[in-house]
């Protein structure tokens, strides 16, 4: 699977040109939700920058922001104030330089896996017929489903339905790819060949990725800078680059830097963790995961 | 928790005969048959109560006799006709407005309280006012089905829109799509099954109205046979009269159903 | 080199209770040639074939497996939930089921499900009491005392009047966990209880389970597909294969408890945890692959 995907690596369907820049910044923005007083802050002053072409992980609690800040990147949302941008320009609204794959499967349940995929070249009118089912059945079997082009997502497994999503992302040579959590609920070995998948994509064609998890593991395997959040009020508690040799390989995961950077990341986490418990240890609430998973949430 | 057995034909077949001929048809196919003998025995012998309703077995001879007179057929048409004018009509008007309630806020706001004034008001209650307005009894009878589908109808349909998930909106909109794009390939695919359940419910209700209007205000029809059987002395055309009601109703939410199967291809699979 | 300890001092966890003292093991469950065929739609489905599994009193005992081999199956059948087609399973020496025998459902083994099974209906404590109410072991009284010690003891303070639907998922599972363990089991059965969970909450709820272990010592059934879960919490991992299920690997996890996040770093983790991937990974595949062809 490695070698057909990184054969495509020449190929000019999957590179955009193999030049282009995608660094996304975001320079001190604000975004609350509701009306004073009793407006709930998410982030706060926040800075952060996309390094271009990178796999960028965030690793944090729940509650942190994260979804929040995908929304903006995406354009789905606006901040409160501050700048977002794209290669120097600003971002005004979603588009297909920057597209998102979600938590929760976007496939349209009402069009065929085929149709999913070439739905966004379809719709933005960019190529002939004939050569939109060429490059959509070459995505396909990329990721192995070229069998199911005809399936609706309802017949799909967990897995294939993330697959179909990658691809219908990748065939709009997006610049930037969002992923917020996708391989949430699926299972361990299900998981596993997700990343793999991912992980080759990515190396055939590096983009600007940022890719949100709440596993250690996972994040450490993938990424190229991990970037750690803190609990609520929300910042930046760690930056590391992690420089694992590509491609990535499974067997990297019993290797001393591995470790290295795994246990590195989880003091982090526990730290943050006992944090949150303390603070909360003086006020009302006792339960310590809720304090860790929605401090400060007045929830 | 599928098992991985063979779709063959055979597979099928033999799964056509067990749930025929499997223990549930059984059971239930005893009890309608012990429920037929009581009811034959029970009017046969004259008992209290009972012995005013019509014995099974004179509902046979009725029906044998009405099968061949064609004015019982032309009851079935005219209320046929009433049906699916007031049903198609409902469809027509009630799924672009559902449509453009469910999405347009603005719109929603100014019609939807002037329908949740309206909608309570059971179709029936219109009877009066409609014959006063509509220059026929037949348009008065058509109007008021139309009532019955339409409001569930649209009600249907704004629930429907309303919850499609944002997901899907985002999605669409990130991969280039314009606003028809939003609207024909995503909110009207998205809608689909909540206007396939308005319809569904809309048929049943309108059944309803449409027996009791003509019962009330017609001189043709189902509903009109089955009252003037009342009113006439011959009861066994009563049950007549019910049991094709019942089977009338039944085969219109067949052909809904039928179609509904028909153009979501995507719930058709298990 | 790192100064933040991991040991977690958790909130209620040196609260006495008396459903969880330590007394002498029972709960060995002996599994014999167990093979569990269902027919729908007239054609044989295999899903449990041959198992054989020893599982001493006392013992967590953990099954890895792909989805869909059979693991939850077998799980019912010890729950009294399904019957046994062909073999035994006994539990402390005494029949439990067979292909003529099974027995319904009860106290001594209580399950944990995947989807949580928490009456929405019922405040949190009075879920957790109602085993032992129902059965008229205790009276609500006293019920009340030690459940409430109970979800102290899981780190749920002050929502005990609350209802299932009002809490977080976190408390949910331990609130059921609780329940489970307020019944005082023979064996307790968990079926991939923390799948649907974040894994930084799941962490601290695993902690929480092996704390009622540690202290209970009760035999645990344990389900998962997550590896790592799986040798964290484990005495013994168990490796199942693809459909039809059978024992494919036993692995002895020979780390000491009590066990903390320290151990998720350590070598020997690292070790064991390879021997469980090479194990799994072909029956994941097949597994896969077989799923895709069903589908296609």
């Amino acid at each position: 699977m490695a070698q057909a995907i990184s054969k495509h690596n020449g190929s000019s369907h999957v590179g955009l040109s193999q030049e282009f820049s995608a660094e996304m910044r975001i320079e001190n923005v604000r975004k609350t939700y509701g009306l004073e007083p009793q407006v709930k802050v998410i982030l706060d002053d926040c800075s952060f920058v996309l390094e271009n072409r990178k796999l960028t992980v965030l690793i944090g609690p729940s509650g942190c922001g994260k979804s929040t800040l995908i929304n903006v990147l995406a354009g789905y949302e606006i901040p409160n104030s501050g700048k977002v941008l794209l290669d120097g320009h600003p971002v005004r609204g979603p588009g297909p330089d920057r597209l998102v794959v979600f938590q929760e499967t976007a496939l349209f349940p009402w069009m065929t896996t085929f149709a999913n995929v070439s739905y966004g070249p379809m719709v933005r009118r960019e190529m002939g017929k004939k050569q939109l089912h060429a490059e959509t059945m070459k995505l396909l079997k990329l990721v192995g489903l070229e069998a199911f082009a005809d399936k609706y997502p309802s017949q799909l497994s967990g897995g294939m339905i993330r697959r179909a999503e990658l691809v219908r992302a990748l065939i709009n040579r997006p610049k930037v790819m969002l992923m917020d959590e996708p391989f949430r609920g699926l299972d361990a070995m299900t998981r596993a060949l997700l990343q793999e998948y991912y992980v080759r994509l990515f190396e055939a064609r590096p983009a600007t990725n940022l890719f949100v998890t709440s596993e250690v593991e996972e994040a450490i395997f993938l990424a190229d800078r991990l970037i750690i959040m803190s609990n609520r009020p929300t910042r930046i508690r760690k930056i590391m680059n992690i420089d694992l040799q590509r491609p990535r390989k499974f067997k990297m995961l019993t290797s001393k830097e591995y470790l290295g950077y795994k246990g590195e990341a989880l003091d982090i986490l526990y730290d943050e963790a006992m944090k949150a418990f303390d603070s909360v240890q003086k006020g009302v609430k006792v339960d310590f995961l809720e304090a860790y998973s929605r401090a400060g949430n007045g929830s | 928790m599928s098992a991985p057995g063979r779709r063959t034909t055979r597979g099928l077949a033999i799964k056509i005969q067990e749930s025929v001929f499997s223990k549930e048809t059984y059971r239930g196919s005893a009890t309608v048959i012990v429920l037929l003998i009581l009811w034959e025995t029970a009017a046969q012998l004259g008992l209290p109560v009972i012995k005013n309703i019509p014995p099974l077995t004179s509902v046979l001879d009725a029906f044998r006799e009405v099968i061949f007179d064609s004015s019982y057929w032309g009851s079935w048409g005219a209320s046929f006709h009433r049906i699916f004018t007031g049903f198609i009509v409902a469809q027509i008007i009630g799924i672009p407005l559902g449509l453009l309630m469910g999405t347009s806020r603005f719109f929603r706001e100014m019609t939807l309280p002037v329908f949740e004034v309206l909608r309570p008001i059971p179709p029936l209650a219109w009877v009066p006012a409609a014959a006063i307005f509509w220059p026929t009894r037949e348009m008065s009878i058509i109007f008021v089905t139309f009532l019955g589908a339409f409001f569930v109808l649209i009600l249907n349909i704004v629930s429907g829109a309303r919850a499609i998930d944002s997901r899907y909106i985002r999605a669409a909109t990130s991969m280039g799509s314009r606003r028809k794009d939003i609207f024909w390939r995503i909110v009207l695919p998205a809608t689909l099954p909540s206007i396939i359940v308005g319809m569904t419910v809309g048929i049943g209700l309108a059944w309803n109205t449409v027996v009791a209007a003509e019962m009330i205000a017609s001189r043709s029809g189902l509903g009109f046979m089955t009252w003037r059987s009342y009113v006439t002395f011959t009861y066994p055309l009563i049950v007549v009269g019910m049991i094709s009601i019942g089977i009338a109703g039944y085969i219109s939410s067949g052909i809904i159903r039928l179609l509904g199967h028909h153009i979501t291809p995507w719930l058709r699979t298990n | 080199m790192n100064t933040v300890s991991y040991a977690m001092e958790l909130p209620g966890a040196n609260v006495a209770n008396p459903a969880l003292s330590s007394r002498p093991s029972v709960g060995k469950l002996s599994i014999r040639d167990a093979s569990i065929i269902y027919d729908p739609e007239g054609v044989h489905v295999v899903a449990v074939e041959n198992c054989s599994l020893e599982i001493p009193a006392g013992e967590f005992c953990v099954i890895v497996g792909p989805p869909e081999c059979g693991k939850t199956t077998l799980l019912n059948a010890i729950a009294g939930f399904r019957d046994l087609t062909f073999g035994e399973i006994y539990l402390d020496d005494q029949l439990l089921c067979s292909a003529d025998k099974t027995t319904p459902p009860g106290a001594d083994r209580i399950v944990v499900f995947r989807d949580g099974a928490l009456f929405p209906w019922d405040t949190v404590l009075d879920n957790v009491i109602y085993g032992p109410v129902v059965q008229g072991k205790m009276k609500k009284k006293e019920a009340r005392e030690a459940g409430e010690e109970l979800l102290s003891r899981m780190g749920l303070v002050g929502i005990s009047r609350s209802y299932p639907g009002e809490i977080s998922c976190g408390m949910r599972r331990r609130a059921e966990i609780a329940r489970a363990m307020m019944n005082d089991p023979k064996v307790l059965l968990l079926d991939e209880p923390f799948r649907a969970m974040d894994a930084l909450t799941r962490t601290v709820i695993q902690k929480y389970l092996l704390d009622v272990y540690d202290a209970s010592n009760k035999t645990v059934f344990f389900i998962t597909h997550d590896l790592e879960e799986a040798i964290f919490l484990g005495t013994k991992v168990v490796v199942y294969t693809a459909r039809p299920g059978k024992v494919k690997k036993l692995i002895q996890v020979d780390i000491p408890r009590p066990r903390d996040f320290r151990v998720l770093s350590s070598e020997r983790y690292q070790d064991l945890k390879e021997e469980v991937i090479e194990a799994v990974r072909d029956e994941a595949r097949k597994a896969i692959e077989a799923d895709e062809r069903k589908r296609a």
